[in-house]
């Protein structure tokens, strides 16, 4: 059996890591970065462009490179949040038939799995020329936060990229694996993961080397997208005062901006001040214009003071979650490019009265603990192992849309509960079981998973005819879930596959692609 | 670990978590909840489904139930142990609060009726009939076989000199007397006689027990099973030198293996639930009513076949 390797598949970067004896090695791109910006273009002949090259090339191309793709993974079109963002975007979103958020390119439509797929097959060709054989096997990881679908969907996409992806495991649980390797001794962790599109945090015990994820909890849309945003309405409202142009409707100016709103937030997390210059932004009645502002570190974090404040929240019920209180953590990791922003490790230290364990590279620290586990799964790596939870409430739609919760988040996987139910009217002969996931009490706010009918129960009157469901989550979080109908062992189970929008035959076919693809190259 | 080897391997647990939680554990009969918790994060390492990832789907599947398995006994023993802390550790003020003579005590009220004050020729048997639960009384034969033994043999205080009146009959206890009861100065007064007739009767279990035993036949007679073994695990947990409750669980436990068609886990259940109590007739009759045994179809002999 081959290796497999460990990839961080990132809003904005990603990257790819190996295990080499017992220690997880950052593997170089052909670039010779350890990261590799996840992003993904379309020249004019059609070529597609991952990586660098394909962020060089971004401001003269903006309508035909994609960033941030994750997230659109496993999201719907109709989505509040999906909609929002499409309005800040060069590239279109479109609806695909199944209702999927996709993009489109000089017309064509492409979904997020197969975009992603790019990047994961880039890693790949990395990992390949690295070790000198082929890989076949991944572990990928995702924010905690993400649901049944959106991990399906990653799933996906390495499949189309001709990668089985044999573990999802959540970034901050890697982080902390990637960290917990060299500090053995029993400890309570929190991990503060501020990706570029998501906030996970995490509560983690590390006892004997078992690894037990005691709570999570974050936000799906709060990330280093965000505070780029506030820059660049902070540079359009003032280029606004002075010109009376609006930049946001041209899209090679907004993509420039973008450019410059990131570069600024990373110098002003080492500097107080920095400059933004963007000559010949635009063009006015005399002539070309150009955007020329200073930002200083205290306004920028005034900005973003609402964005900020996002952060205490979910820390507080992860650590209510966990039953512990922020002195019960012995050490805090920062996770992801956004927590080198001074103004957020104030908040983390804020949070956790204690300043965050030096030595951990936010950009690398997810890969590396995704190639740890990666060693566990291979037998490499005996004395550790992981106990990670479910992220969300898994449950039954009942009577008045009510979601009535089986399993609820944050419990250990694996993991089996049960549940019986009634009939709600006389003589009802089938229950039909509609599995959802979510926090809202109204299940159809939730996402639906998947849904099943368990048939021939015996006519009697409501509430007389008891059916107990019982749902199996295993350790890599598939769900199975069976319907009983109690005294006449009349059952029917179904496994819960969320499905990711894709079907079997589109991700074969484009899988198919993808090989001739790399074999051309 | 090759698929084969694999299973091999999870296969033996999943029958040593059957048989007997503490012992698939490795805990000595004092371990507690920590000792508990030890064993369980070292197996963990060993036996997380993880660890089997690469292995064919059967395998992983198994590797789950086999880890679910392990939590559930874990989860026993810690709860079991909690419970049993909370217990001993308050002081005995008064009857209520202390758990030997809490449990003691009201059984002795509440299984024989003030009325039926036996005679003394017949006190054994009175004592032997009130205090085993019904239904393993009549499926064994002979009724001793399956009388539960002292829950209070290990908690009881030491024996006082005996009163006589106590030693040749079972009536002071057996009456609701308040003062005796409840009063923790009357508790060790308890029937552990040393005395001829009433010597073999055990000491009855306790309340909670027996109401226990009675739900999970309720449930077992309406086919809960699953509900039925919880009950059972639990009591078994309670108390595991009682081999009624350990006959009873193996039921339950071979019905639900039956009803997902695991015919071979059913019959091995079956079997133990007959060796816990030999003359268990409704294990007997369930042992009839599987299906003939195809080689076939059992996993073990799959494995030996290999």
């Amino acid at each position: 059996m081959g290796r497999i390797v460990g990839i961080d598949l990132g809003t904005t970067n990603s990257c790819i890591a190996v295990l080499e004896g017992s220690e997880p090695v950052v593997i170089h791109n052909q670039e010779g970065g350890r990261t590799t910006p996840s992003m993904v273009s379309w020249s004019s002949e059609n070529d597609v462009v991952v990586g660098a090259a394909s962020k060089r090339q971004m401001v003269t191309n903006p309508k035909r490179t994609v960033f941030g793709i994750k997230r659109l993974i496993g999201r719907r079109v109709s989505d509040p949040d999906i909609q929002k963002m499409a309005a800040g975007l060069p590239y279109k979103i479109v609806g695909a038939k199944n209702g999927d958020a996709w993009i489109e390119i000089d017309g064509i439509q492409h979904s997020a799995q197969e975009t992603s797929a790019h990047i994961l097959a880039k890693l790949k060709r990395v990992a390949e020329e690295y070790l000198g054989e082929s890989v076949t096997e991944a572990v990928v990881t995702v924010p905690a936060y993400f649901d049944e679908v959106q991990r399906q969907a990653t799933k996906d996409a390495g499949a189309i990229a001709g990668l089985t992806v044999r573990a999802i495991v959540n970034e901050p649980t890697a982080a902390a694996l990637a960290y917990g390797v060299h500090h053995q001794q029993n400890q309570r962790l929190a991990v503060f993961d501020l990706g570029g599109g998501t906030f996970d945090i995490s509560i983690l015990a590390i006892e004997n080397g078992v690894f037990e994820v005691l709570a999570t909890s974050g936000d799906t849309t709060l990330g280093g997208d965000d505070f780029d945003r506030v820059l660049i309405d902070m540079l359009v409202a003032g280029f606004k005062d002075e010109n009376g142009i609006d930049l946001t409707t041209d899209a090679v100016a907004l993509q420039r901006l973008k450019e410059a709103a990131e570069r600024a937030k990373i110098e002003l997390s080492s500097t107080m001040t920095t400059d933004v210059n963007l000559p010949f932004i635009a063009v006015g009645p005399n002539g070309p214009l150009h955007l020329m502002r200073e930002l200083d570190r205290g306004g920028v974090e005034r900005a973003c003071k609402s964005l900020l404040d996002r952060l205490a929240k979910p820390c507080d019920r992860a650590l209510a979650d966990a039953h512990c209180q922020a002195k019960d953590i012995q050490q805090v990791l920062l996770v992801g490019g956004m927590t080198r922003m001074p103004a957020v490790q104030e908040r983390a230290l804020a949070i956790f009265g204690r300043p965050a364990s030096k030595g951990v590279n936010p950009d690398e620290i997810v890969a590396m603990g995704a190639a740890v586990h990666s060693g566990i799964m291979g037998g490499e790596l005996q004395e550790v192992v992981l106990l990670d939870v479910t992220p969300h409430n898994m449950g039954v739609r009942v009577a008045g849309d009510k979601m009535s919760v089986v399993i609820p988040a944050n419990t250990s996987i694996p993991t089996r509960a049960k549940k019986v139910f009634a009939t709600t009217e006389d003589h009802q002969t089938f229950v039909s079981i509609e599995v959802h996931q979510g926090e809202h009490d109204a299940a159809s706010q939730n996402r639906r998973l998947g849904r099943f009918i368990l048939g021939d129960l015996r006519p009697a009157p409501r509430g007389a005819t008891k059916v107990e469901v019982s749902f199996t989550m295993d350790a890599d979080g598939m769900l199975e879930v069976s319907a009983t109908e109690i005294g006449s062992q009349k059952a029917a189970t179904v496994t819960i596959e969320a499905a990711s929008g894709l079907t079997a035959e589109e991700i074969q076919r484009l899988g198919g692609t993808f090989a001739r693809l790399t074999q051309a190259r | 670990m090759r698929d084969g080897e694999a299973q091999l391997f999870l296969l033996t647990m999943q029958n040593r978590l059957l048989a007997d939680p503490r012992e698939a554990l490795g805990l000595a009969p004092s371990g507690g909840a920590a000792e508990a918790r030890t064993a369980f994060l070292a197996l963990t390492k060993q036996y997380h489904p993880v660890k089997f990832a690469r292995c064919e789907a059967s395998v992983q599947r198994l590797a789950n139930e086999v880890f679910l398995a392990l939590r559930e006994a874990h989860d026993f023993v810690v709860k079991n142990a909690r419970a049993s802390a909370m217990t001993t550790v308050r002081p005995g003020g008064t009857a209520s609060t202390t758990g030997p003579q809490r449990t003691v005590s009201p059984v002795a009220r509440t299984m024989t009726p003030p009325t039926a004050t036996p005679a003394r020729g017949t006190a054994a048997v009175g004592i032997a009939r009130t205090v085993t639960p019904p239904a393993a009384a009549r499926t064994t034969t002979p009724p001793t076989a399956v009388t539960p033994p002292p829950t209070a043999r290990t908690t009881t205080p030491p024996m006082p000199a005996t009163p006589p009146a106590t030693a040749r009959t079972i009536t002071p206890i057996a009456n609701p007397q308040p003062a005796r009861t409840i009063t923790p100065t009357a508790v060790p007064a308890q029937p552990r006689p040393v005395s001829n007739n009433v010597s073999a009767a055990p000491a009855p279990p306790a309340v909670d027990e027996i109401a226990l035993f009675n739900k999970g036949k309720d449930l077992l007679r309406q086919k809960m099973w699953s509900e039925a073994r919880d009950l059972f695990i639990k009591l078994v947990t309670q108390n595991p030198a009682e081999s009624a409750y350990r006959a009873m669980l193996a039921l339950a436990r071979g019905r639900l293996a039956e009803a997902n068609g695991e015919f071979d886990v059913a019959r091995r259940e079956f079997n133990g639930a007959l060796a816990h109590a030999p003359g268990f007739t409704a294990a007997a009759q369930a042992l009839d009513d599987l299906p003939p045994d195809d080689p076939k179809s059992s996993l073990w002999s799959k494995l030996r076949g290999k």
